[in-house]
């Protein structure tokens, strides 16, 4: 609701939110019921199961999503001498920057990592965790991406 | 499924008046098959509206008919008719089989078993799904095919997920969900 209170026309979504849809998803099958002719059409086959459900998922949405792609690149990360340069996905390596001053789970930065490449069309990062909500004020500063929740914190 | 109010399809009836020509307004949902010839073939659902639902809306008695019957007579109603509408679809005889049956959560089924390869098939259900849309009668419609699998994994991902949103049929959750309470159990996971 406070999406559509600010106007937002556009859903963004990292390659993990769907990596997360399908992992709950997976985890969940059982709650799922898929209508009959449907049902015994997929049964054997989980995997296309899931996709149609993490579909409904998606087209239930109150705007159209647009995921962000990945994108190539190893960047070269040098912790310690004894582990040497190691290669590392660009957007973990970039992660590693931003731990100390936001402290955020794994998960949580990378989103934050992935939003920070379209800062220019993202305004909001929106989320029922309040543990992102609790650090909603740094995380606007560095990040420059507001946190809006229906929630309050 | 809704019912509409006999004035509502009168003023419907008037704009058909092409549609039904020679059919007796008090045709009986199961003979309705003998005058599908008459009818345009775009217009069978409007046509179902007009005549099956005031028919069954109408009968004499019909507090005596409990709402299954009403849904039984409906669904041999469509059994009928859909034979020579996919025979006119696909323009040659693919049915081989046709059986009904009630799912507990959604309803009666009519699942259609055609002599085609899978891609014909699923545009058949597609088109079928878009005259018949659960929504707006009640029938869940499936279609099997004996032809060979010329569909990968993604096309038939996509047409099922089309069929599905064309016949606005939805998945049924089997427990309620609090998405904070999800969400927080997820987090906690980490």
């Amino acid at each position: 609701m406070t999406l559509l209170r600010n106007n937002v026309e556009r859903f963004y979504g990292s390659p993990l939110t769907l990596v997360e849809l399908y992992s709950y998803i997976s985890r969940n099958i059982d709650a799922f019921k898929l209508p009959p002719e449907f049902r015994e059409l997929l049964e054997a086959d989980e995997e296309l199961k899931v996709r149609v459900h993490v579909k409904e998922c998606l087209a239930k949405l109150p705007r159209s999503i647009t995921f962000i792609s990945d994108t190539n690149g190893l960047s070269d990360v040098n912790i310690d001498s004894n582990i040497g340069i190691i290669k590392m996905f660009h957007k973990f390596a970039e992660a590693l920057h931003f731990y100390p001053s936001l402290k955020l789970t794994s998960l949580d930065l990378l989103h934050f990592i992935y939003a920070k490449q379209f800062t220019k069309h993202i305004k909001y990062f929106a989320t029922l965790d309040k543990d992102i909500l609790k650090k909603a004020d740094i995380i606007e500063k560095i990040i420059g991406i507001k946190i809006i929740s229906d929630i309050k914190h | 499924m809704g019912l509409a109010t006999q004035s509502d399809q009168s003023g419907k009836a008037q704009q058909y008046t092409e549609l039904i020509r020679d059919i007796p307004t008090t045709t009986p949902a199961r003979d309705l098959y003998m005058y599908q010839d008459f009818i345009n073939l775009k217009k069978i659902p409007e046509a179902i509206t007009i005549y099956l639902i005031p028919y069954l809306t109408y009968l004499p008695l019909p507090q005596e008919k409990s709402m299954q019957t009403i849904g039984n007579e409906f669904v041999y109603g469509l059994f009928t008719i859909i034979p020579e509408l996919v025979n006119k679809l696909v323009r040659r005889d693919v049915i081989r089989n046709m059986i009904t049956y009630n799912d507990p959560d959604y309803g009666p089924v009519i699942r259609l078993v055609v002599d085609l390869d899978a891609r014909e098939a699923l545009e058949l259900w597609l088109k079928l799904a878009k005259l018949f849309p659960y929504s707006k009668y009640g029938v869940v419609i499936g279609v099997r095919w004996l032809g060979k699998n010329n569909v990968s994994r993604d096309e038939l991902a996509d047409y099922i997920f089309k069929i599905m949103t064309e016949s606005s049929l939805r998945t049924i959750v089997l427990r309620s969900f609090d998405v904070v309470e999800e969400m927080r159990r997820e987090r906690d996971k980490r």
